[in-house]
């Protein structure tokens, strides 16, 4: 299954580091960045993305590849032999394995996703980040985002009375 | 499938340079893409404003007004207009409660939205005293997006929509009598209506009205919609027949109702002003079965089906070809756990179903069932919206005539002669 044809476009993405990827037109085209490029017939083989470094260029391209299948035109193909929801459980338990990197690299992949516009990786990548923020104390929050509490004790209490729904 | 997925995106072995220098482009049309501000290692330095507002931007209503407590920076992102119309756009307005019998009903535990809910009942004035004229005069008739469509009636029909967690409301001006329009003067009770959607480029104080009205022996029917942005109505000439359109909802533009005998989809479209037929799917005709339409995104019109007795829900879907749409296609099965089951309404979000007594929630994106308050509800008409904080702004804009009490004052005088508008 999830043969792929010869003869399908094939497309080089170039870190700053100076390390080629190849590959699938359709894997690129996860990135909705990239795929205006080539609907807008930017780009012919090479496209050089600046500022995503090769080791979060290849986890972003490992990511597409992925995702590819169920999203893109080939998504017919899959499904033959793999029920739908069968293939959307598998595909969760890849993401969750995916996702367990450090919080740098976690950080690096939402900037990768947001600058590509890759909706699947930044709403993977941002939800875990939520996570964190949804389960933890306002501290806790502050030391994950890395800022500092600037309200005045009097600017705090306020806040938190106006919407003291949100914690209780 | 990631069978293959090894074989692809390999580097190849080139030596790491440094990333601070771009190689010139070596291949003719190789494209650069726009630069930006280089990754950083982020463990230490603060995150760029717009990777927060990224990662906010996916929070729950709760979490994010949590985050904004976390420093004011966070606030002013999160308080900026920005971010807030991203925001709203992006989440669908939590279901905080019912309006019920002349109260608010919130959501209760274990619901997410609990503790909004019973923050909304404390700041909220649902028995709208703000209105003019005596309260228990308005009825509550619809609610949607934080709104509340009500009329005073017996009295003269008269159509307020109103804001009750801001106290902000808005008297519609009567419907005018036009020719070929039905007619729509205080002798004319058989009247149903409903809150629209706002219209695509309008603020987002902007809402729309629906009124059905019936004519003759309810054998005639037309439909009149309200825009706030004109502040006139519409109408569609009057057609033979009588459909029902409560608690059919509407998708994309358009309102769903069934014909009498529940063979067609009477579709009411609100931009052309035009009612057309549609066929129903064999599930869904026949007495005894409960039908709900929902837009389903994508320009996909969904449509529940309970059939009475029966205990699981049919979803079918029918896609919209540009213009033409094609045939409903059955999509799934939703198992429910007894034949108790009963659909009350819809929201943009949920099926309201009650069950021996309580209510339930199916959700339409995820068909997660939820139950949501211990209690059965005789109306469908359902509070969603954010919790008063940062988040909630008024939903009807500042123009709150004065005078409306000596207009609605007029209207009580001139009920019992023709009402003329003065309508060019």
């Amino acid at each position: 299954m999830a043969t792929r044809e010869a003869g399908k476009k094939m497309i080089m993405l170039k870190s700053p580091d100076g390390m080629e990827f190849e590959v699938e037109e359709a894997v690129a085209m996860e990135s909705q960045t990239i795929r205006k490029m080539i609907e807008d017939d930017c780009a012919d083989t090479a496209i050089l993305i600046p500022n995503i470094n090769s080791k979060i260029l290849s986890r972003v391209i490992e990511y597409c590849n992925k995702h590819v299948p169920t999203t893109g035109a080939t998504g017919a193909a899959a499904s033959d032999t793999v029920a739908p929801a069968a293939l959307a459980e598998d595909l969760k338990i890849w993401d969750a394995e995916f996702i367990k990197v450090n919080r740098a690299t976690r950080f690096n992949l939402i900037q990768a996703a947001s600058y590509l516009n890759i909706k699947g990786l930044l709403d993977l990548t941002s939800q875990t980040t939520i996570d964190t923020i949804s389960d933890n104390s306002l501290e806790e929050i502050r030391s994950f985002l890395s800022t500092k509490n600037d309200y005045l004790p009097e600017e705090e209490q306020t806040i938190r009375r106006e919407n003291q729904w949100a914690f209780q | 499938m990631g069978g293959g997925a090894a074989d692809h995106g390999q580097a190849s072995a080139a030596p790491p340079i440094d990333p601070a220098v771009l190689e010139p482009r070596r291949e003719p049309r190789a494209r650069l893409l726009p630069p930006r501000h280089g990754l950083q290692e982020t463990a230490t330095l603060p995150i760029p404003d717009e990777l927060v507002a990224e990662i906010f931007l996916r929070l729950a209503p709760t979490d994010l007004v949590r985050a904004s407590a976390a420093c004011a920076s966070f606030y002013r992102l999160i308080a900026s207009r920005s971010f807030l119309r991203r925001f709203r756009k992006l989440h669908a307005l939590p279901l905080l409660g019912f309006l019920d019998l002349g109260a608010f009903f919130p959501v209760l535990p274990p619901s997410p939205s609990a503790s909004a809910a019973s923050a909304v009942a404390l700041a909220a004035d649902f028995s709208f005293s703000f209105l003019p004229g005596p309260a228990r005069d308005w009825k509550v008739r619809d609610a949607r997006g934080g709104r509340v469509l009500l009329s005073r009636s017996p009295l003269d029909n008269s159509l307020a929509v109103c804001d009750p967690l801001h106290r902000r409301y808005r008297l519609l001006p009567l419907i005018p009598e036009v020719e070929g329009w039905v007619p729509h003067s205080v002798e004319n009770p058989y009247r149903q209506s409903f809150l629209g959607d706002a219209e695509e480029t309008a603020e987002e104080t902007s809402f729309t009205v629906i009124s059905i009205a019936h004519w003759g022996d309810k054998d005639k029917q037309g439909a009149f919609v309200f825009s706030s942005s004109t502040g006139q109505w519409r109408g569609t000439p009057w057609i033979a027949g009588f459909a029902s359109f409560f608690w059919y909802r509407h998708a994309y533009g358009c309102f769903y109702g069934v014909t009498a005998c529940r063979e067609k989809l009477l579709v009411l479209d609100t931009q052309k002003m035009e009612f057309s037929l549609a066929d129903l799917p064999p599930q869904a005709s026949g007495q005894n079965v409960g039908i709900a339409i929902v837009e389903a995104g994508e320009g996909i019109t969904g449509m529940f089906v309970l059939a009475h007795g029966t205990s699981h829900i049919s979803y079918l879907i029918r896609r919209n070809n540009g213009g033409s749409s094609s045939q409903w296609q059955f999509e799934r099965t939703i198992p429910l756990v007894s034949s108790w089951y009963s659909f009350m309404g819809s929201t943009e979000r949920h099926l309201l179903l009650v069950s021996q007594g309580d209510t339930f929630t199916l959700d339409i994106k995820t068909f997660q069932l939820e139950k949501v308050v211990r209690r059965g509800i005789s109306s469908p008409c359902v509070y969603r919206n954010f919790p008063p904080s940062l988040l909630s702004s008024p939903t009807i804009s500042n123009g709150v005539d004065t005078e409306d009490d000596e207009v609605l004052e007029k209207r009580r005088v001139a009920s019992s002669s023709p009402y003329s508008p003065g309508f060019e």
